[in-house]
């Protein structure tokens, strides 16, 4: 047996809950820090903390996790949507997951869906935010999202931590369906998060240059013709899409007219959370430049910053499309997975059992082609598991025919009551051996001394008294008073099983004769019965002698009272035996009425075919009834091809006997190809004492009981010629009702 | 076969393929103050029947070629009147069908067992007018 564990690879913390909570308050203490990878890309890692204490620790700690991680968001923000969000986020990956899709992919569908909506509704609507903005901002949190997701699928996936048993390890198996998803998610989630990046890191230089032409192009404007404070209007740089206000004004003043314009800052650079990292930053400040002596212009960049949006928003959104391609398809194919999956298990499940496996076709070529191999495999084993128990059985039924010994100087013992004699072995070589031999059989030994040839059916002599032996042989030599050779066979076909079958073939004519007989006797009881009562309604009244004659009439009455009874008690008792019901099966009943009768078809050289299945379900039934029906209708089907043979047709000798399952019913079949039967017969042949035996040959009652007994059982029985061909059958169908 | 008889006395059908036993019965029915009509199978039941009406039916089970209810059957068809009577079969065998059982009970007013006693039988004449004889 093949052992496929092997010793694995843990850790037992001796602190494991200590170190949980540590890591609990490493984890909230992370979450509330404000990471800025690129200006306007800032992000918290919340979610990789709870997502990873889902999978570790079960759906309560998951939620715990996720307010606990998502709570600093509502100082920052002023509302809890994040934590809902959060909280939500792990109740969708909990009712999704079901332990084999991983969490990146359910993020994706998670964000795409509820984070934009949620995006929309408090960006755009409630802060009025710029349509732009709003589309960049649901980009970055989706893919940040999907990327810790990501993170934490894969973590999960390389380390295991049983909070039963304390302890964390490495992992030896992982889920294809989830490797293959997080890996995917994180390979082009990725790329879609680097070009953000890219694209937003550069939005810091391109306003810095921007800020450079905006001061050159208002130094030209006020060459051409010089500033007045106060003075408004908008400027286009050339080439740009966007027109940007601007206002003039001293240039110690230049601040508060900046507001004018709709300015909450100038650009001097100052840190803080609305700081040039920030999306508020570029889209509420107004660059300064110097419009000329003691003048300064404020001018808003806003309508430049949003079309430069607008263009990263197009520059991200095909990568959006391809990552929404691919989650979909990991979607399809991990229906695949799980499809091809359920098939191996059937597959696997359905080995070796008794019938053959047809599955449809598996979704992946590489996987079809094994499981053909597989169930192909297991079909062929399944046919020759099938051929093999047939030849089992037959070989048993062989061997069980016949065990023959060979050897030579064969003598009885009679002071030993055994049998001597030399064996004959062609490794061992001459080993001389005795056999004890039963006390009531030694007379036939003393009775066979000195005969040339002997044929001594014997018993064992040590217990064994039901297994019996026949003894042939030959050359008898006066001078040891032994044969010179001879040959031992045990007769597998004990004399018990002979003597029990031939006792139920009685009973079963007894119970044949009787029930017929009853029949028989009724009728014409009957009419005995009714000739005394109306001789007796005869009589005068009046006659005294008449008395007398009534009297006689009433005892014939009497009489005939009394015969029914007897009769029909005698019936019921002859039938009471051969009437018992057990489990049956019908194969092993077959089996047992071919090897009462092989002496007989092997007598007469009548060749037996069988096609019996393994096994059939067990059947409430008489099984001494069955067995004696079989023999029946073997016993008729030798006698019918006798009568071919001596009709002239030499080539008769077949008997062939079928069982099968059928809709419930099971179906057993005897054939010959004997003599056949004639019309006539064929509508009598199940009446009692009808026969077209010769006279003395048959009591005609045989075909009576085996009907009674196949009405009895709610079956049925017919004899019809064969098609086309000499002989007859017997067809008996069992309904699958009263399964025992 | 056809008897004249009296509208105030019982009529009764026999069908009964043994004769010796079919003669019997007439007569002992007779003796009964019943008019009894017996016939030897299914046709001849058929054809008393489109004759006469009868109030009381008795008719073997096994008879030659065909059981009681083949009997019951043909008269369906070819005098279904008949089959308001009281009709009872009678029977020797003990080993009839659940089926057999089933349509025997479904279709008469019982299976009397041979031998009947003459008692009983006076019984069901008396039964199937509704008044002693």
């Amino acid at each position: 047996m093949l052992n496929l564990a092997r010793p694995r690879e843990q850790v037992t913390a001796p602190a494991f809950w200590p170190m949980a909570g540590i890591a609990f308050a490493a984890a909230v203490a992370l979450s509330s820090m404000r990471l800025v990878a690129a200006p306007g890309f800032e992000f918290y890692l919340g979610p990789l903390f709870y997502l990873l204490a889902y999978r570790w620790f079960g759906l309560t700690v998951g939620l715990v996790v996720a307010a606990a991680t998502m709570a600093p968001s509502i100082l920052w923000w002023g509302h809890p949507v994040s934590v809902l969000l959060a909280l939500g986020h792990v109740l969708v990956v909990h009712r999704l997951s079901r332990g084999q899709q991983s969490l990146a992919a359910i993020t994706f569908f998670y964000q795409a869906t509820v984070g934009v909506a949620a995006a929309l509704a408090l960006v755009w609507v409630h802060y009025r935010t710029p349509i732009e903005v709003t589309a960049v901002v649901s980009l970055r949190k989706i893919l940040c999202e999907i990327m810790l997701a990501a993170i934490a699928d894969l973590v999960t996936l390389a380390l295991v931590v049983d909070p039963v048993q304390g302890t964390i390890r490495r992992a030896r198996q992982f889920g294809l369906q989830r490797s293959l998803e997080a890996a995917v998610s994180i390979a082009v989630a990725g790329a879609a998060t680097l070009f953000l990046l890219g694209e937003l890191h550069h939005v810091g230089d391109r306003l810095a240059i921007h800020e450079q032409e905006v001061a050159q192009v208002v130094a030209d404007l006020g060459r051409d013709e010089p500033f007045r404070p106060g003075q408004r209007a908008t400027l286009v740089l050339p080439g740009a899409r966007a027109a940007m206000p601007y206002v003039i004004d001293r240039t110690a003043a230049i601040g508060t007219a900046a507001h004018r314009i709709g300015c909450a800052r100038t650009d001097t650079g100052e840190a803080g959370p609305d700081d040039r990292d920030t999306f508020a930053y570029w889209l509420t400040m107004c660059y300064v430049v110097p419009a000329g002596p003691g003048l300064s212009a404020a001018v808003a960049p806003q309508p430049h910053v949003l079309v430069l949006f607008g263009d990263i928003v197009r520059g991200v959104t095909p990568m959006m499309i391809y990552l929404l391609i691919a989650e979909l398809g990991l979607l399809a194919f991990g229906r695949a997975i799980r499809r091809s999956m359920g098939l191996w298990e059937t597959a696997l499940r359905g080995f070796g059992r008794h019938e053959t496996l047809a599955l449809p076709h598996a979704p992946f070529h590489e996987t079809d082609a094994l499981l053909r191999a597989f169930v192909s495999a297991n079909n062929d084993y399944v046919v020759a598991e099938q051929e093999r128990q047939r030849l089992s059985r037959a070989v048993s039924e062989l061997r069980s025919a016949i065990e023959l010994k060979l050897f030579g100087d064969v003598g009885f013992d009679p002071a030993a009551c055994a049998l001597h004699f030399v064996k004959i072995d062609p490794v061992a070589g001459e080993r001389r051996l005795s056999f004890p031999v039963h006390a009531a059989d030694a007379g036939q030994f003393a009775a066979s001394a000195g005969k040339h040839d002997v044929m001594i059916e014997f018993r064992r002599g040590d217990g064994g008294d039901d297994q019996w032996y026949l003894l042939l042989a030959h050359e008898y030599d006066e001078e040891s008073g032994h044969w010179r050779y001879g040959c031992l066979i045990r007769l597998r076909t004990a004399k018990a099983f002979q003597s029990r079958m031939r006792h139920n073939a009685r009973l079963m004519e007894l119970g044949g004769m009787a029930s017929a007989l009853s029949h028989e006797l009724r009728q014409p009881l009957f009419t005995i019965s009714l000739a005394a009562e109306n001789g007796s309604l005869m009589l005068d009244a009046a006659d005294p002698a008449a008395a007398r004659v009534a009297a006689k009439f009433d005892r014939i009455i009497e009489q005939v009272e009394r015969a029914s009874s007897i009769v029909q008690r005698t019936s019921s008792y002859a039938r009471l035996e051969r009437d018992e019901r057990e489990p049956t099966n019908l194969v092993q009943a077959v089996h047992d009425a071919i090897r009462f009768m092989r002496p007989v078809m092997t007598e007469r050289s009548i060749q037996l075919f069988t096609e019996l299945p393994a096994s059939v379900p067990l059947l409430l039934l008489p099984r001494i009834g069955i067995e004696q029906i079989v023999v029946n209708a073997l016993q008729n089907a030798a006698d019918s091809i006798d009568a071919a043979r001596e009709g002239g047709r030499g080539d008769a000798g077949r008997v062939s006997i079928a069982l099968w399952q059928g809709d419930g019913t099971i179906t057993l079949t005897i054939a010959d190809d004997g003599a056949g039967i004639s019309e006539a017969v064929g509508n009598r042949a199940f009446d009692a004492f009808c026969t077209s035996k010769p006279s003395g040959k048959g009591t005609g009652l045989g075909l009576f009981v085996c009907r009674q007994i196949m009405d009895e059982v709610g079956g049925s029985i017919a004899l019809t010629p064969n098609e086309g061909a000499p002989g007859a059958a017997l067809t008996l169908r069992f309904p699958m009702e009263e399964e025992a | 076969m056809r008897q004249v008889s009296d509208p105030i006395m019982p009529r009764i059908l026999i069908i009964e393929d043994d004769e010796a036993l079919r003669g019997e019965l007439v007569e002992l029915f007779g003796a009964l103050g019943a008019a009894a009509t017996g016939v030897r199978d299914g046709a001849g039941a058929e054809h008393a029947c489109r004759a006469q009406t009868f109030d009381l039916v008795l008719c073997d089970y096994k008879l030659e070629r065909e059981n009681g209810l083949d009997v019951l059957r043909t008269l369906a068809r070819g005098a279904p009147q008949a089959l308001e009577a009281d009709i009872y079969l009678m029977t020797g065998h003990l080993d009839l069908t659940r089926a057999a059982r089933e349509e025997i009970a479904a279709s008469t007013k019982g299976l009397l067992m041979k031998p009947v006693r003459a008692a009983m039988l006076r019984q069901l004449v008396a039964a199937s007018v509704g008044r002693p004889c």
